[in-house]
């Protein structure tokens, strides 16, 4: 702290020597009073608030113990605040979370992606590679023989949304991006346009109305 | 001279029950001190390890098929086994610019000298064997006569008389000054193995260690001399047995020295606040970066089994050892009042008194390590000359002066 700044200092002495220059301090001044510089009060008021969280909890255990032998262990109070994922998942998850890609659909099924390119351009992590292919309709011209994401590369962040021109690739909330493989994350073109988010993820509010899927 | 069989017989058991003690104390530790952490931090912890239970259950075409779908958890009780075989099974490698003697040698002083220190605190009571089956329950079954015979002639002194023996491994007259000599070498462990390991941060964890060892060791003496003063005698058996009122107790006489020794206890332990050889923010692992696989855990086991020496150590010092407040040799007394116990119940209260009341110090110093933030190491060095040490010596000097007025009248 600036000791100019510190008003338990005598300002004074410090003000003059400060403004003439001689005084150039990079320690704070200590700001404890003799109480807490005696250490052992402070440190056992320390355990006191560690350890009446510890014992709450334990009661709280005691208390869930409880439940758990009448069967209704879920409608305990719980003293965790953490999240147990996988079997748990955080309930305050925001509705506009990016989380894995889908790719959209014509009305005939067919992906809206005309393989422009500007999405794998776009990437900062250059995890989408795409094939283009010709399409039949002259109006259309290309579309994707092979469109894959590496998710395990991807950083979530939404240039890919930003870039494509024909609203062709979203991002869902659904973070489940979890495998014990790696080859299996690499979506390939027809699991991005035939997967489903899970449950909680349908209600993702998706800023330019919904998708058009399958 | 003939072979005293009894004697042998007593330590062979002694000795089982104190590494039996140390060691699953030591792997029971390293599981209480992650769950500890977290409920002290409103977290579930550790609890993903399990062993699978097989369920029955009905195969899509009829029958019945086993399922493995059951998880036996035990509030995650079997980390402190999966991380032993972790350690047991991964690669032992050993750096090709160590020095291999020294490198190697240095996890078995760490290892030794904690099991070593444990060798004269008494965990229980004076034991008659003799006497072991008397009760008013057993005495009243025939067919334990025959043993009743046997242990009175096994463990008799030829002439008839009964002998008592100490639940104490080593019955030393220099008790505490033996702690203070093997925990002191103990630092011989760290400073090796930083010095051997040729590399920079091993080193410097080495060097700190010695440092901080030897500005602790000097409190850590000083602290319970005092004691030593009003007890009279160095000798931890000595010492408990003159700690069966409760006015004697440690922490009666010398509350202050409780926090002192307690503080210096940790510091030669190594573990936060005062984790400056270790120092994981600036030097990676300290003296042991190098080590690798069981080397490696065996410096993390002393470290356990030393949490488990010092609450046996500060039990015999402060909380008054196995006794029970107002539990005598033959049973309660309170005041005028008696309430008779036969040998064997006051021998197994005893026990359980020292083991709780070592779970319980256990307990408080790993509150401890969760709750305080790490030193500095200027802070550190300020704290165990300046502070630590001046105090044990007015202390010492108060002491002193009132036990000689005291035995002056
Ligand atoms: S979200 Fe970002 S990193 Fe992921 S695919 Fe799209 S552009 Fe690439
Ligand atoms: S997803 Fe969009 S940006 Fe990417 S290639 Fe297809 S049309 Fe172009």
């Amino acid at each position: 702290m600036n000791p100019l700044l510190n008003p338990k200092l005598p300002e004074p002495a410090y003000k003059e020597e400060f403004t003439a220059g001689r005084l150039f301090t990079y320690r704070n001044p200590s700001d404890l009073t003799l109480w807490e510089r005696l250490y052992v009060p402070e440190v056992l008021r320390g355990l006191s608030i560690t350890g009446s969280i510890f014992f709450k909890n334990m009661g709280l255990w005691l208390v869930w113990l409880g439940y758990w032998a009448r069967g209704r262990a879920n409608e305990a109070p719980r003293g965790a605040v953490t999240v147990y994922y996988p079997e748990e998942e955080r309930p305050d998850m925001t509705k506009v979370n990016r989380g894995k890609h889908i790719l959209t659909q014509r009305l005939n099924g067919e992906p809206q992606c005309v393989a422009c390119y500007m999405c794998a351009t776009a990437c900062p992590a250059w995890c989408i590679h795409i094939d283009a292919g010709e399409h039949p309709d002259p109006a259309i011209e290309k579309y994707p023989v092979r469109f894959d994401i590496e998710i395990d590369k991807c950083i979530f962040c939404g240039y890919c949304e930003e870039a494509c021109p024909v609203d062709a690739i979203r991002l869902t909330t659904d973070y489940h991006t979890v495998d014990y493989l790696r080859e299996r994350m690499v979506y390939d073109r027809d699991y991005l346009l035939s997967w489903n988010p899970t449950k909680v993820q349908q209600e993702h509010v998706y800023p330019g109305g919904e998708p058009r899927r399958g | 001279m003939t072979l005293d069989w009894a004697f042998l017989l007593i330590t062979a058991v002694n000795l089982v029950a104190v590494i039996g003690l140390l060691l699953n104390l030591g792997g029971v530790l390293t599981w209480v001190e992650r769950k500890q952490a977290a409920v002290m931090a409103n977290r579930i912890g550790a609890n993903r390890c399990y062993i699978p239970v097989p369920v029955p259950a009905k195969a899509p075409g009829g029958g019945w098929k086993v399922r493995w779908s059951k998880r036996f958890t035990l509030v995650g009780l079997f980390h402190a086994i999966a991380d032993g075989m972790k350690m047991l099974t991964k690669e032992d490698y050993t750096p090709p610019f160590v020095n291999r003697f020294i490198y190697n040698l240095a996890p078995f002083i760490a290892f030794v000298t904690v099991f070593a220190t444990f060798a004269v605190i008494p965990f229980g009571g004076p034991v008659e064997p003799a006497r072991l089956l008397d009760g008013p329950l057993l005495s009243g079954i025939g067919a334990l006569d025959g043993a009743r015979a046997w242990l009175a002639g096994f463990f008799g002194d030829g002439s008839g008389a009964a002998r008592t023996f100490r639940l104490q491994l080593a019955d030393l007259d220099i008790g505490v000054l033996y702690v203070f000599a093997v925990s002191g070498t103990g630092v011989f462990a760290a400073a090796l193995a930083g010095w051997s390991s040729n590399n920079k941060f091993s080193l410097l964890g080495g060097l700190r260690a010695s440092a901080q060892m030897i500005s602790y060791e000097v409190a850590l003496g000083l602290s319970v001399i005092g004691l030593f003063l009003i007890h009279g005698t160095v000798d931890l058996g000595r010492i408990v047995d003159q700690q069966q009122s409760l006015w004697m107790w440690g922490i009666v006489l010398q509350p202050h020295m409780f926090f002192l020794f307690l503080a210096a206890n940790i510091a030669e332990n190594k573990r936060i606040p005062f984790d400056m050889p270790e120092g994981e923010s600036e030097l990676v692992a300290g003296y042991f970066t190098e080590y690798s696989a069981m080397k490696m855990g065996m410096f993390m086991m002393s470290e356990f089994v030393a949490i488990a020496v010092i609450a046996g150590l500060v039990t015999t010092l402060f909380f008054g050892g196995y006794h029970v407040p107002f539990l005598y040799d033959d049973g309660f007394h309170f005041g005028e009042s008696v309430v008779p116990l036969s040998h064997l119940t006051v021998v197994v209260l005893r026990l359980a008194s020292f083991t709780l009341k070592v779970l319980v110090l256990c307990w408080f110093q790993i509150l401890i390590r969760w709750t305080l933030p790490k030193f500095r190491y200027d802070q550190v060095m300020r704290l165990g000359w300046k502070m630590l040490l001046p105090i044990s010596l007015a202390n010492l000097v108060l002491t002193a002066g009132i036990a000689q007025i005291v035995n002056a009248r």
